[in-house]
């Protein structure tokens, strides 16, 4: 008997009824590889392709394309085949059926798995053996192509089966429908949906939250803590020609799972049809998995909705609203019973002291999240975001093989650039230090400034600016912390890093890359007009390249916080990597372009002497300023004033920050601006030193700080008077004074 | 020989089977009576290896029962609501257990489709309750089990198929080694062909007798006495179970031999005297009210 019930015989019997699943998965594997491969190889024909492009386009539609559609139907297959082998436990009579039946429950759970692979495999096999046939009628094919195929069964069969299992140990320990989709949801959502859940919480109670990059428990939940986000880790992966961890660890969860429903399967009792849960240890799980997140979701509802002080009542009122109605809903499913919604007060109790105590750790910032900054001893590196930090940066460049490159995003590969912590030029104890002190004042500055914007104007009229900073430990765990960083502490860091030298090298790398690549010298002049410049004569680019290394290698660290005079930005054009979703038809080589901006600073006397032959302005004190009109902003109105003399125009050049850039090191005056036109009528803007201001600005400046005063004082007068309390009807006049004033 | 040994089995807070002790012999049709809710289904299902005992052990000649294919091999389940896969012809049906029950004798069962007047090719849930009954029967006598454990087979057969697998349940015991066991809540349709009877109540086992046995010491008698001292003095003689009068009938059921009895009863010169057959329902009221339990409200 025992060989007779894996007989395609018996698996011909036993699918009496069920053909329509093979049936169907044929179709969906037609489609997905056959139809997928005709349609797309006369695609790229159609396109213009070059015979090369379009084998590396096959050779990866057996790695991405046929990867997606496969998967699909496979995940589809395991679908279909686990309902259809395991859905009988729900029901009563099924269950007393098949298991009065003279066979082990060990056997009969591996027969209907076996049954399930030959309706998987069957139309598999067969229409992966189409698709090749005709890519070899097409000129497709090769041993490379064959181990492809091969290796996509592979992974074809790991993700069936890790789904297969998955329905399989869901069916095993639930008893209904409505529990089951209930439990196979919180199967493939939980990790994602607590991962958003944590991430509101940090964002919302955290004032260093770093949102824009995953990590940590938050990036693994949403990544490891769900079977279909390991398939989706494990697909990217993949497709860049990597993932054999993936595929281990993808492995590695289905024979668990493959176990565990093994296991779940011979334990349940066959009277468990029909009711909710079979094993009670898992339904109490089950409730307080689903309590808790929950109850602070709710909670985090209503603690985003009202814009008042309010907000904690609210907060509080969700957290306890979330936590009864979801212990309700769990009990009442569990009893199928509505009358059981408010019963098992204790566990209810329990689990609202649990959510409280989450609550609370969020609340009080209980683990130190703002400040906290990773001992030296276990910092491998750090990586600060210098996008905002100092626009003396360049796109992140990797030279991936012998003269390919992959070039990053600029903005958000930020992380990719790490100043090592340890070896030769290290991150030092002043360095350290700076981020402590920063990490230190982020509770107190984060209260006063609202959140979301990436530059934010305080109230003291201290300008900050968000900023991203990675700490890499030497265990490998990544840590992103977002900063409000004002002026001082940004000069502060530059000349650290400098005077380690971290920040020299990765401007020089961008260097090192030499002419050869150079596609294009942009110069921004002092007046914030930009140039081309050397277009022409590229040993002039050479020149300027090897002036400009020289300058930044015998420049101190106090020279780089200082204010740059004009800068110069670099384009390259790098040999990159062939990829499918970046290959252009007909083109033979990939280029990958990064750019570089390198501020220029007067200590550069070598870059400078080059750059002076471009007859550009260099300085500010090259350009003839004939007139400058200086705007005043006061809180609703602006006043300008306009000079003209020389003596007053020099004083303003010489506090003056050249335009062209953000110098997030420099601290400006923020309620001052000036226009300088130049004698050919250009203007240009520029932004006044904090503490240098020209006598005659800071009295211009005084001035409407008392007009902003004197409105200020108006207004509190009013508001004293006025109000629900008093009359709303009184009229507050200006005194005489102020009217004579203005 | 099915042996159940302390035998318990709850359900939540509500105690299903209750310490269950009970011998099935073999080649004999035991009848397994209760009123709803007494446990027979529950009991049956866990001989049928379907369910695991809380408690206490079933085995099946000798080997215990739940997850053991050797012992399961041994015996063919019929559940009151039985299923029949989609789609499934009786055909289908004979083949699908063929892989289960090596000894299915397929030969057989189309034979019997045919005397029952079942279309083999049919699709079976087109099948009326009564006929799908009749097919699980059909089944698992040709499948050739050495038990076939039925729970209300009977109820919804119409009194000629009824008497049809009684006579097929009769031919197969005189042909080979074959145990039905079969529950009911019904007596009456239980007395013309079981042979022992255990009867369960709340869970519990109140008794388990041979037929025969219980009718060789109950009996049944109606006389009539010239004088009514007489009837006093029987009382005195006789283990009396019940005594009644219609009329001048007396109705006398007592427990004894059938000779010992009618000696008494002899000895007071009666001017009319027979035994009755007593039903399977009268001997039960008998013996449970010996136990202290009112059969009202067992049944009723």
């Amino acid at each position: 008997m025992k060989s007779k019930i894996c007989s395609s015989k018996y698996v011909k019997t036993v699918s009496k009824g069920k053909g329509w699943i093979p049936a169907f998965l044929t179709l969906g594997f037609l489609l997905a590889f056959p139809v997928v491969s005709l349609l797309m190889i006369g695609n790229w024909r159609g396109s213009g392709y070059t015979p090369e492009q379009m084998e590396f386009l096959y050779e990866n539609l057996w790695k991405d394309g046929f990867l997606l559609t496969g998967g699909f139907v496979a995940v589809l297959a395991a679908v279909l085949n686990g309902i259809n082998g395991f859905i009988y436990l729900y029901s009563k009579r099924q269950t007393d059926f098949y298991h009065s039946l003279p066979v082990k429950r060990s056997r009969m759970f591996w027969n209907r798995i076996y049954t399930g692979l030959v309706y998987y495999l069957v139309p598999y096999v067969i229409m992966v053996f189409l698709a090749i046939c005709i890519g070899a009628a097409r000129g497709f094919f090769s041993l490379k192509l064959m181990g492809a195929a091969i290796v996509l069964f592979g992974i074809h069969l790991i993700i069936y089966l890790l789904i297969y299992f998955s329905m399989v140990l869901i069916l095993c320990i639930t008893g209904n429908l409505l529990m089951g989709i209930f439990c196979m949801g919180m199967l493939y959502c939980y990790g994602p949906g607590l991962s958003l859940l944590l991430g509101s919480y940090r964002y919302g109670f955290y004032e260093t939250y770093y949102m824009e990059k995953n990590y940590g428990l938050i990036r693994f939940l949403r990544e490891y803590i769900s079977p279909a986000g390991l398939i989706n880790q494990f697909a990217e992966a993949y497709q860049k020609g990597e993932g054999t961890g993936n595929f281990m660890i993808l492995f590695l969860l289905t024979a668990f799972l493959a176990f565990l429903s093994y296991l779940a399967y011979l334990k349940r009792p066959s009277e468990s049809a029909g009711s909710p849960m079979v094993y009670r240890g898992a339904a109490f799980i089950v409730k307080i998995m689903v309590v808790i997140p929950c109850g602070l979701g709710a909670g985090y509802f209503f603690y985003l909705i009202p814009i008042s002080s309010m907000k904690t009542f609210w907060w509080i009122f969700g957290l306890i609203l979330g936590t009864v109605l979801s212990h309700g809903f769990m009990e009442t499913a569990y009893q199928m019973d509505f009358h059981c919604f408010f019963k098992k007060k204790i566990q209810l109790l329990a689990a609202g002291l649990i959510v409280a105590a989450c609550a609370m750790v969020y609340e009080t910032d209980l683990f130190h999240y703002d400040s906290y900054v990773p001992p030296k001893e276990k910092l491998a590196s750090v990586s600060v975001d210098m996008n905002m930090f100092s626009n003396n940066m360049g796109t992140y460049i990797k030279e991936v093989e012998d003269g390919i490159y992959q070039v990053g995003m600029e903005s958000a590969d930020w992380d990719l650039r790490e100043y090592s912590v340890s070896g030769k030029k290290e991150i030092g104890d002043k360095t350290y230090d700076a981020f402590c002190s920063i990490a230190e004042k982020q509770k107190e500055r984060g209260k006063k400034y609202e959140k979301g914007d990436h530059i934010v104007e305080g109230a003291n009229s201290d300008i900050v600016f968000k900023t991203g900073v990675m700490y890499k430990l030497k265990s490998g765990k990544k840590i992103y912390r977002n900063y409000r960083i004002n002026a001082i502490e940004c000069q502060e860091l530059i000349q650290c890093l400098y005077e380690e030298e971290n920040l020299k090298d990765t401007v020089l790398d961008m260097l090192d890359l030499g002419e050869e690549y150079l596609d294009e010298m942009y110069f921004n002049a002092a007046d914030g007009r930009g140039y081309m410049i050397f277009q022409e004569q590229k040993e002039k680019w050479t020149e300027l390249l090897e002036a400009l290394k020289k300058d930044i290698e015998d420049a101190g660290a106090e020279s780089f916080a200082g204010i740059p005079c004009c800068s110069i930005q670099l384009t390259y054009s790098l040999p990159g990597i062939m990829d499918v979703s970046t290959l252009v038809p007909g083109e033979e080589n990939r280029k990958e372009y990064a750019y570089s901006t390198i501020n220029i600073l007067p200590e550069y006397t070598h870059t400078l002497a080059v750059l002076e032959e471009t007859g550009y302005p260099i300085t500010l004190d090259d350009i003839t300023v004939k007139k400058a009109t200086v705007q005043y902003y006061g809180k609703e109105k602006e006043k300008t004033a306009v000079y003209e003399k020389a003596e007053e125009l020099q004083k303003l050049k010489d506090a003056a920050v050249p335009a062209g850039g953000f110098y997030s090191w420099l601290e400006c005056e923020e309620d001052v601006s000036v226009i300088f036109q130049t004698e050919q009528g250009y203007e240009f803007y520029v932004q006044l030193l904090k503490g240098k201001l020209p006598d005659f600005v800071q009295k211009g400046k005084e001035t409407a700080d008392e007009t902003e005063k004197r409105k200020e004082s108006e207004e509190e007068k009013v508001s004293m008077i006025g109000g629900a309390d008093g009359p709303t009807s009184i009229i507050i006049k200006p005194r005489e004074e102020d009217q004579t004033d203005e | 020989m099915i042996e159940i040994k302390d035998c318990s089995k709850a359900f939540g807070a509500v105690k299903a089977v209750n310490k269950v002790s009970l011998e099935v012999g073999e080649r004999e049709v035991f009848g397994l009576v209760g009123s709803n809710g007494a446990g027979k289904s529950t009991l049956l299902r866990m001989i049928a290896g379907v369910m695991k005992p809380d408690e206490g052990e079933i085995r099946i000649d000798g080997i215990s029962v739940y997850d053991d294919e050797k012992a399961k091999s041994f015996l063919f389940y019929i559940s009151d609501d039985s299923y029949f896969p989609s789609d499934y012809t009786p055909g289908d049906m004979a083949n699908f257990y063929r892989y289960y029950y090596p000894r299915f004798d397929i030969q057989r069962f189309y034979k019997f489709l045919h005397q029952f007047g079942l279309d083999e090719k049919k699709r079976i849930s087109s099948f009326s309750k009564g006929m799908r009954k009749q097919l699980n029967v059909l089944l698992g006598v040709s499948a050739g089990t050495k038990y076939l454990l039925c729970d209300e087979t009977f109820d919804g057969l119409d009194p000629v198929m009824r008497q049809g697998v009684k006579s097929l349940f009769a031919a197969e015991i005189m042909s080979r080694e074959f145990t039905p066991v079969i529950a009911s809540h019904n007596l009456r349709e239980l007395e013309d062909i079981c042979d022992h009877v255990g009867l369960l109540y709340k869970g519990g086992i109140l008794l388990s007798r041979d037929l025969e046995d219980m009718k060789f010491h109950i009996h049944k008698i109606q006389c009539v006495l010239s004088d009514k001292s007489q009837e006093r003095q029987l009382q005195k003689e006789l283990n009396i179970l019940k005594m009644e009068h219609q009329g001048s009938l007396l109705l006398i059921t007592a427990r004894g031999t059938r000779s010992a009895i009618l000696e008494r009863i002899q000895e007071k010169n009666p001017l009319f005297c027979e035994i009755l057959p007593l039903t399977l329902e009268e001997i039960f009221i008998s013996e449970t009210e010996v136990a202290g339990y009112e059969i009202k409200n067992l049944f009723f």
